[in-house]
C-alpha cells in the first residue's frame, strides 16, 4: 500500500505529503479489504468525497520487482529490462521516487526489501527499514517490522517526512504459503484494518492516503502471470478533511471506466494502477516520470462543471506521453512501434485538434498504453505447448538416432536414409503447417505463420525419424539398470527451485554417483595393473572434481548458506591470494601433465611434441599474466602511474596469445595434425624392412586432444584467474576419465573373451592393435560424466544461471574500449566456452585409445557420432526439464529469478552444445581420419590384417 | 556409494545363476543343504532390525543423553515435536548415540553371522549324528573360535579404516570441507558400522597376501561389494543390509538441498537415518529372499526325494543332463 501526504502550494499540487502503502497480494485480499466490515469501504460509505475505492488493473508479469517499477515509473516493465542496465536490478530511469528525491522530499521506507534493491539510496538512510522479502515461510516479521516503525513516523509531527513507502508481505505469503482461503487470511486482513484504522486516527489534513495491492492472487494463492485473478487488484485513496473529489463535477461516462471482478455481480469503477503515477505526481506538483504511459484519474481532477484543471492536467500528462514515445521511436528499438505508429501519430492529431480535448487526449494516452503493451510478451499457451512438444520429440529423435547407431552394422546408408528422409519431411511438415495455420489462424491468436511453418518442420521431421528408428527397438522391461539416473536425476531437478539454485552443488554428487560404476567396475578388474589404472584414475577424477566445486560466486537465493570462493570477497572482484600465487605455475605446468597422459599410450609424439613442450605453455601463462595485470591494474598496487604501460602489455600478451594459437596452432594443426613417429629399421639381410609406428594406439585421440587443446586456450585466455586454475583441475579431471573409460572398457572386453568360447584370440591381439571399442561398444554412461562436467565447469569459473554474474570483464581483454563484434564474442566465449569445450572433449571418449585401423575407421566414427548425439541428448533433456519447469511454474514466485534464467540458461547451453560437436565431428573428427588415411590407408598389409581381425 | 542400478542388475543375474544351479549342482552333489536356522534367523533379524531402529529413534534421547541436553525442558518427551526437536537440536549427539548403539548391535550381530557361517561351513545338519563328523566339526569350531579374538580386532580395525575412507568419499560428493568434519566422520562411522563390520568379522579382512586363503578372501569381497553376486544365506544376509546402508545414506542426502529450513535437515542428519533405514530394509530384504530360497530347495529337495522312491524315470535324465 502507497501513501503520500502533502500540503498545496503551487496550483495542481494539492497534497505535500503521500503515505503509500503497497500489500503484496491483492487479489483482492485487498479488495476483500473493501468488504463493508472493513475500514475503506466504511469510510468510503460515510465520506464518499474524501474516500474513492477503485480496482486496479496491474501489468503482467504480476511480480514484485516489476510491479514496483510499474507503480514508480508508469511504464510496463518487462522481465529482462534490456535497455537500462544488465548488472542490477536498479532502475535508472525515471520514476516518481526520482522526482521526489531531486525535489528535496525526504522519503521513509519499510518493509519488502525489494524496494532497495530498485531505489538503492533514494530513501532517507535514518528512515529506511528494509525486511527480507523472499522467506515465504514467515507470514509475520515484515508486517510488525512496518508497523514497528510506520507508526511513530505518523505520530511525529515535525514532518520531517514528506513520502511514506510502506510494503506489508504477510497477505502475499500467507496466500502463497497457506492459499487465499485459510483463515489465517482472515486474520491478517484483520491486523491490516487495525494498521488502517490506526493511519487514519494519525492522518493529518493535508495527508493523502493510497492503499493500493501491487498485483492479485491466483486461487492458489501464488501469482506472476496475467491470469484475471492475479491482474485484479485494489486502490484506495484517502483524504482525511479535504475533499478528494467533487460531488458537483459532472464527468462524462466514457472517462469513467468500469470492470466486473470475477466472481462479482456489478461492475465497479476501476482503472490502471499506472494511472496512479501521473495522479500523484499532478498532486504533489512534481513533473510526471518521462516514462509514465499511465493517464491522470478524472475524479481526483475534475472540479464543478468545467473540466479546467482537469483539461489542464490531461494535456501536461498527454504532452509527457508523447514525448516519451518519441523518444522511443528513434531509440534503436524505435522499430517495435512500426505497427502502431500511424495510429498514436493520427490519436495525437485527434487530441491536439478535437472539439472535446478531455476525450481526444483521454484516447490518445490509452492508445498508446495499449500500442506499448502488445510489445510486452504474455505467456502464449499455443506456443508454449508448441514448443515444449518440439523440445519432446527431437530428444526423442535424437535418442532413437543414438539408439539405432548403436545396433545397426550397415550404420553409414542407414543414417543417409534418414537424413534425406528428414529433409523430406521437413518440406512435408512445412507444407501441412502453412495448410493447417489458415484454418486455425482466426481461432488461435498470436500464433504467426512463420510459427506454424517452423513447428510444422521440426515436428514433422522428428516424429518420422522417430518412427523409422523405433519399430526396430523391443523395449526391454528388464533393463532397468541402463536407465540413466543422473539424467533422469538432474532433469526432474529443475521442477524444484531449491535444487535449481543449489544446481552448482547438486552436479558434484551427479557427477560422483556416474562415476560410481566405472570404480566398482575397476575392483572386478582381472589384472592388477588395470585395478590399479581404474583406482587411481577415478580417485584422481573425484578429488579434481571437489575441488572444482569449492569454486563458486554465490548467487542470491544461497545465502547465509553460501561463501564465495572465487574472488577473495563476495564485494571485491579480485582474485584469492592463493589463486595468484598458484595460477602462474598451474598455466606453465598444464602442457606437461597433458604430456604425461599422451606418454601413457606413447603418443607425445608429432604434433605433441611441437606444441606440448613450447607454444601451448607459453599461451597458457601469458593468458594468467593478462588477468594478473588486470588484477594489478585494478587494485593499483603499483600505483596509479603504471595504468596505462599495465594496460598496454595486457592488451599485447592477450593478443599475442589469442593470435598465437589461432594462427600458429591452428595451422600447424590442420597441416601436421597426427602426433606419431615412424621408425624405419634398417633391413638385415634377408629380412623386410620394419616400421615402427610410436603413438599407433591412440593415433585417433591425440590429435583430437590436440585440436581440443586449440580451443581450451581460447577460453583460458577469456577465463579469469580462478578459472582458469578450475580449467586446469577440469583437464586433469577429464583425461583422468578418459583412462578410466579405457581401462574399464579393457575390463569388460576381457570379461567376455573370457566368457566366449575362444578366449585365447582376444587374448593373443597385443596390448596396441587390440580396439576395446568395437567389442563392448560407447555406452551413454560414458558421456554422463563428460555432460555433467562441463557445467560443473561452468559453475566453478565464477558463473551462476543469472544474468547478474556474467563477466563483463572479459570482454576488454583485448580492446580497451567496448568493440564490436569483439567484445560480445569474448563476453560470450567466456560464458558459455566450458560448456562449449567441454561439450568439444565427447569425441574423445570415442577416440581416446582407439586404433587407427582397419581404414576407414568407422567403429571410432560411429562412436564419436553416437559420443556426440549422447552430449546433445543430455543437454536437450536439460533443457526440455527447465522447459517443462518453466512452463508448469510459469505463477511460481519465483519463476522470473529461478526458473525462467535457468530455461533461458538451459537453451544457450544446447546451442554452445550444438555447435561445439558439429565442430568437433565435422573439423576435428574429419580432418584426423584424413590424415590418418593418408598414412595408414597407404599401408595395405596392415589395413587388411586389422580388417580381417575385425570380421572374425 | 554404489548407484541404485547396482542392485536390481545383480538381484536380476543372481536369480538367474541361482536358477541354473539348482537345475544343474544340487542333483549332482548329493550333500544336505547349507546349513540354514530359519527361525533363528528370522528371530535374530526381527530383534536386531527393531533394535538398530530403537537406537536411532530413541536412544539419542533417553534420559542418560538428556544430561547432555542444552534446554532444560525435557518433561514433554512424547509429542512429535519434541521427538524432533531432541533429535535434531544437536545432531553430533545424535549421530554419536546412533554410532554407540548400532556398534553394541553390530557386534553381537557379527557375531551370531559368524557362528552361522561356521555352521554352514562346517555342513551341520539337523539330524547329523555321525561321530567322525561330529569330531570334525568340534575341532573346526575350536581353530575357529580360538581365532576369534584376532579377527575381532581385525574387524575393528577394518570399520576404522573403512570408516576414514568413508568419510573421504562422503566429502568427495559434497560434504562441507573445512567445518563439521566430526559430524561427516561419524556419519562415515555409522556407515562403516553398518557395512562393513560384520563382513569384516565373519569372513575375514581382506589381504594383499599371495596365499590361498587371502586369495580366497579377497576374491569373495570382491565378487560380493564389486560384483554384488551373494551366494550362500550368510552372504546375502552380509551383503544387502550393506548395500542398503550405502544406497540409504545416498538417498538421504538428496533432502538436504530442498529450501523447507527444518530442524531435521542439518548435516548429516538425513544420511544418517537413510542409511540406517536402508540397513534395516536390506536386512529384511535378505531374511525374505533367504526364506524364499529355503522354501524353494526344500520343495525341490522333497520333489526330488519323491521321485527317487519311486524309481528314476527318463524325465530325471533330462534335468541331470542339463
Amino acid at each position: 500500500m502507497l501513501g503520500v501526504c502533502g500540503s498545496p502550494h503551487r496550483h495542481l499540487a494539492l497534497y505535500s505529503r503521500v503515505f503509500a502503502y503497497s500489500t503484496r497480494t491483492l487479489r483482492g485480499q485487498l479488495l476483500r479489504c473493501f468488504r463493508p466490515e472493513f475500514l475503506p469501504a466504511e469510510l468510503t460509505k460515510a465520506q464518499p468525497d474524501r474516500s474513492i475505492i477503485y480496482y486496479a488493473f496491474p501489468d503482467p508479469p504480476t511480480t514484485t520487482l516489476q510491479r514496483i517499477k510499474g507503480i514508480t515509473t508508469g511504464s510496463l516493465p518487462t522481465f529482462v529490462d534490456m535497455g537500462s542496465n544488465f548488472g542490477g536490478s536498479s532502475i535508472l530511469e525515471d520514476s516518481l521516487i526520482r522526482q521526489l528525491y531531486e525535489a528535496g522530499k525526504q522519503i521513509a521506507f519499510m518493509g519488502d526489501d525489494t524496494w532497495m534493491s530498485v531505489f538503492p539510496t533514494s530513501f532517507a538512510p535514518n528512515m529506511t527499514f528494509p525486511y527480507d522479502s523472499f522467506n515465504v515461510e514467515d507470514l509475520h516479521s515484515v508486517d510488525e517490522g512496518v508497523i514497528r516503525h510506520l507508526l511513530p513516523l505518523l505520530r511525529e509531527h515535525t514532518k520531517s517526512w514528506d513520502f511514506i513507502i510502506g510494503h506489508f508481505l504477510g497477505v502475499d505469503h500467507v496466500g502463497h504459503r497457506l492459499g487465499p482461503d485459510h483463515p489465517t487470511m482472515q486474520a491478517k486482513l484483520q491486523q491490516m484494518d487495525n494498521v488502517l484504522r490506526e493511519t487514519v486516527e494519525l492522518l493529518d489534513d493535508d495527508t493523502l492516503l493510497v492503499l493500493l495491492g501491487d498485483h492479485g492472487m491466483d486461487r492458489k494463492g501464488d501469482h506472476g502471470g496475467d491470469g484475471e485473478l492475479e491482474t485484479s487488484a485494489g486502490l484506495w485513496l484517502y483524504s482525511k478533511t479535504r475533499p478528494l473529489v467533487d460531488p458537483q463535477a459532472d464527468i462524462p461516462a466514457h472517462l469513467l471506466t468500469n470492470r466486473t471482478y470475477p466472481g462479482a455481480s456489478t461492475a465497479h469503477r476501476s482503472v490502471q494502477q499506472i494511472d496512479l503515477v501521473p495522479s500523484l505526481s499532478l498532486l504533489l506538483g512534481l513533473p510526471i516520470p518521462f516514462n509514465n504511459l499511465g493517464t491522470v484519474i478524472p475524479e481526483l481532477f475534475w472540479t464543478g462543471k468545467q473540466a479546467t484543471s482537469f483539461e489542464h492536467a490531461l494535456r501536461t500528462n498527454a504532452a509527457q506521453v508523447k514525448r516519451y514515445l518519441d523518444a522511443y521511436r528513434l531509440s534503436p528499438a524505435g522499430s517495435e512501434l512500426d505497427s502502431a505508429w500511424k495510429d498514436i501519430q493520427s490519436a495525437w492529431q485527434g487530441a491536439m485538434e478535437g472539439q472535446v480535448p478531455a476525450l481526444t487526449m483521454n484516447m490518445f494516452t490509452r492508445y498508446a498504453l495499449e500500442a506499448c503493451r502488445m510489445l510486452w510478451a504474455q505467456f502464449n499457451i499455443t506456443l508454449i505447448g508448441l514448443g515444449l512438444t518440439t523440445l519432446l520429440s527431437s530428444s526423442l529423435a535424437t535418442f532413437a538416432v543414438y539408439d539405432s547407431l548403436g545396433r545397426i552394422v550397415q550404420w553409414e546408408p542407414w543414417l543417409d536414409r534418414i537424413a534425406s528422409m528428414t529433409l523430406r519431411w521437413s518440406g512435408i511438415g512445412t507444407v501441412s503447417g502453412l495448410v493447417v495455420a489458415f484454418p486455425l489462424r482466426p481461432y488461435v491468436k498470436d500464433v504467426a505463420i512463420f510459427d506454424y511453418v517452423a513447428f510444422g518442420a521440426a515436428i514433422a521431421s522428428s516424429f518420422a525419424v522417430i518412427k523409422q528408428a523405433l519399430p526396430a527397438r523391443r523395449l526391454e522391461i528388464g533393463s532397468i539398470s541402463s536407465i540413466p539416473l543422473p539424467l533422469v536425476l538432474h532433469t526432474l531437478s529443475f521442477m524444484s527451485n531449491s535444487y535449481t539454485f543449489w544446481e552448482d552443488h547438486v552436479i558434484p554428487y551427479l557427477l560422483l554417483t556416474s562415476i560410481a560404476p566405472f570404480v566398482l567396475t575397476g575392483f572386478t578388474a582381472p589384472t592388477p595393473r588395470l585395478r590399479t589404472r581404474i583406482l587411481f584414475f577415478s580417485s584422481l577424477f573425484a578429488v579434481c572434481v571437489r575441488l572444482i566445486a569449492i569454486s563458486t560466486v554465490c548467487r542470491e537465493e544461497q545465502q547465509p548458506y553460501c561463501h564465495v570462493t572465487f574472488f577473495s570477497g563476495s564485494t571485491i572482484t579480485t582474485p584469492p591470494g592463493l589463486i595468484l600465487a598458484i595460477v602462474v605455475p598451474i598455466a606453465f605446468g598444464l602442457p606437461s601433465a597433458i604430456r604425461q597422459y599422451l606418454k601413457i599410450s606413447k603418443s607425445d609424439q608429432g604434433l605433441a611434441n611441437i606444441l606440448l613442450p613450447t607454444i601451448f605453455p607459453s599461451v597458457l601463462t601469458s593468458s594468467s599474466f593478462v588477468w594478473i595485470l588486470e588484477w594489478m591494474e585494478s587494485s593499483e598496487v603499483l600505483g596509479p602511474s603504471c595504468s596505462g604501460a599495465l594496460r598496454l602489455t595486457r592488451t599485447t600478451l592477450a593478443w599475442l596469445s589469442i593470435g598465437t594459437i589461432l594462427v600458429v596452432a591452428l595451422t600447424l594443426w590442420w597441416l601436421i595434425p597426427l602426433c606419431i613417429k615412424v621408425e624405419t629399421s634398417e633391413p638385415a639381410a634377408n629380412e623386410r624392412r620394419e616400421v615402427t609406428i610410436i603413438g599407433f594406439a591412440n593415433a585417433l585421440g591425440s590429435p583430437y586432444l590436440i585440436f581440443w587443446l586449440i580451443f581450451f586456450s581460447l577460453v583460458f585466455t577469456t577465463t579469469q584467474l580462478a578459472g582458469q586454475v578450475i580449467l586446469a583441475l577440469a583437464t586433469v579431471a577429464l583425461l583422468s576419465f578418459l583412462e578410466v573409460v579405457d581401462s574399464v572398457r579393457d575390463v569388460r572386453a576381457l570379461n567376455l573373451a573370457f566368457s566366449s568360447s575362444k578366449p585365447s584370440e582376444f587374448l593373443a591381439q597385443s596390448q596396441e592393435t587390440r580396439s576395446t571399442l568395437s567389442t563392448v561398444g560407447l555406452r551413454f554412461s560414458e558421456v554422463t560424466p563428460i555432460a555433467l562436467l562441463a557445467l560443473q565447469v561452468f559453475f566453478g569459473t565464477g558463473h551462476q544461471a543469472v544474468i547478474s554474474t556474467i563477466q563483463w570483464k572479459s570482454a576488454f581483454i583485448l580492446t580497451s574500449s567496448l568493440t564490436y563484434p569483439l567484445s560480445p564474442l569474448l563476453v560470450i566465449l567466456n560464458s558459455l566456452g566450458p560448456v562449449f569445450v567441454f561439450a568439444l572433449a565427447v569425441p574423445l571418449i570415442a577416440t581416446w585409445n582407439t586404433p587407427p585401423l582397419p581404414y576407414p575407421p568407422s567403429t571410432a566414427q560411429n562412436a564419436t557420432l553416437r559420443a556426440c548425439l549422447g552430449i546433445s541428448l543430455y543437454f536437450t533433456s536439460l533443457l526440455l526439464g527447465s522447459a517443462i519447469s518453466s512452463a508448469w511454474l510459469r505463477r511460481h514466485l519465483m519463476v522470473w529469478k529461478v526458473f525462467a534464467p535457468r530455461f533461458m540458461l538451459a537453451a544457450l547451453c544446447l546451442v554452445a552444445v550444438d555447435v561445439a560437436v558439429i565442430v568437433g565431428y565435422v573439423i576435428g573428427f574429419g580432418r584426423i581420419s584424413v590424415a590418418v588415411g593418408r598414412v595408414f590407408g597407404s599401408m595395405p598389409g596392415a589395413n587388411d590384417a586389422a580388417k580381417a581381425r575385425k570380421s572374425q | 556409494m554404489s548407484p541404485t542400478t547396482q542392485p536390481q542388475r545383480s538381484r536380476k543375474s543372481q536369480k538367474q545363476s541361482g536358477k541354473e544351479r539348482e537345475e544343474s549342482e544340487r542333483p549332482a552333489v548329493q550333500l544336505p543343504t547349507a546349513f540354514f536356522p530359519f527361525a533363528r534367523y528370522t528371530s535374530v533379524v526381527g530383534v536386531h532390525t527393531s533394535l538398530i531402529a530403537f537406537t536411532a529413534l530413541f536412544l539419542p534421547r533417553t534420559s542418560l543423553s538428556s544430561l547432555f541436553r542444552s534446554s532444560a525442558a525435557n518433561g514433554q518427551l512424547g509429542k512429535p515435536d519434541d521427538v524432533l526437536l531432541t533429535l535434531t537440536e544437536n545432531p553430533l549427539r545424535t549421530l554419536a548415540w546412533i554410532c554407540a548403539g548400532s556398534c553394541v548391535l553390530q557386534v553381537w550381530w557379527a557375531s551370531w553371522l559368524r557362528n552361522w557361517a561356521l555352521d554352514a561351513r562346517a555342513g551341520v545338519t539337523e539330524g547329523a549324528d555321525d561321530t567322525t563328523r561330529r569330531t570334525e566339526q568340534k575341532l573346526l569350531r575350536e581353530e575357529w573360535n580360538s581365532g576369534r579374538f584376532a579377527a575381532f580386532r581385525m574387524a575393528c580395525l577394518a570399520a576404522v579404516v573403512t570408516s576414514v575412507v568413508f568419510s573421504i568419499v562422503i566429502i568427495l560428493y559434497g560434504a562441507p570441507l573445512n567445518s563439521h568434519l566430526l559430524r561427516t566422520y561419524l556419519l562415515g562411522l555409522l556407515v562403516a558400522l553398518l557395512s562393513v563390520f560384520s563382513a569384516a568379522y565373519t569372513l575375514g579382512v581382506p589381504s594383499l597376501g599371495s596365499d590361498t586363503e587371502s586369495l580366497v578372501r579377497r576374491l569373495t569381497w570382491i565378487r560380493l561389494f564389486a560384483e554384488l553376486s551373494p551366494r550362500t544365506p550368510v552372504e546375502r544376509a552380509i551383503l544387502y543390509p550393506a548395500i542398503g546402508t550405502v544406497l540409504g545414506c545416498w538417498v538421504g542426502a538428496i533432502p538436504i538441498g530442498l529450501d523447507w529450513e527444518r530442524p531435521w535437515q542439518a548435516w548429516p542428519l538425513t544420511p544418517a537415518y537413510g542409511a540406517v533405514s536402508g540397513y534395516i530394509v536390506g536386512s529384511l530384504w535378505a531374511l525374505a529372499i533367504n526364506g524364499v530360497r529355503q522354501l524353494y530347495e526344500i520343495q525341490l529337495r522333497e520333489n526330488r526325494e519323491a521321485a527317487s522312491a519311486k524309481r528314476s524315470e527318463p524325465q530325471h535324465t533330462k534335468k541331470k543332463g542339463t
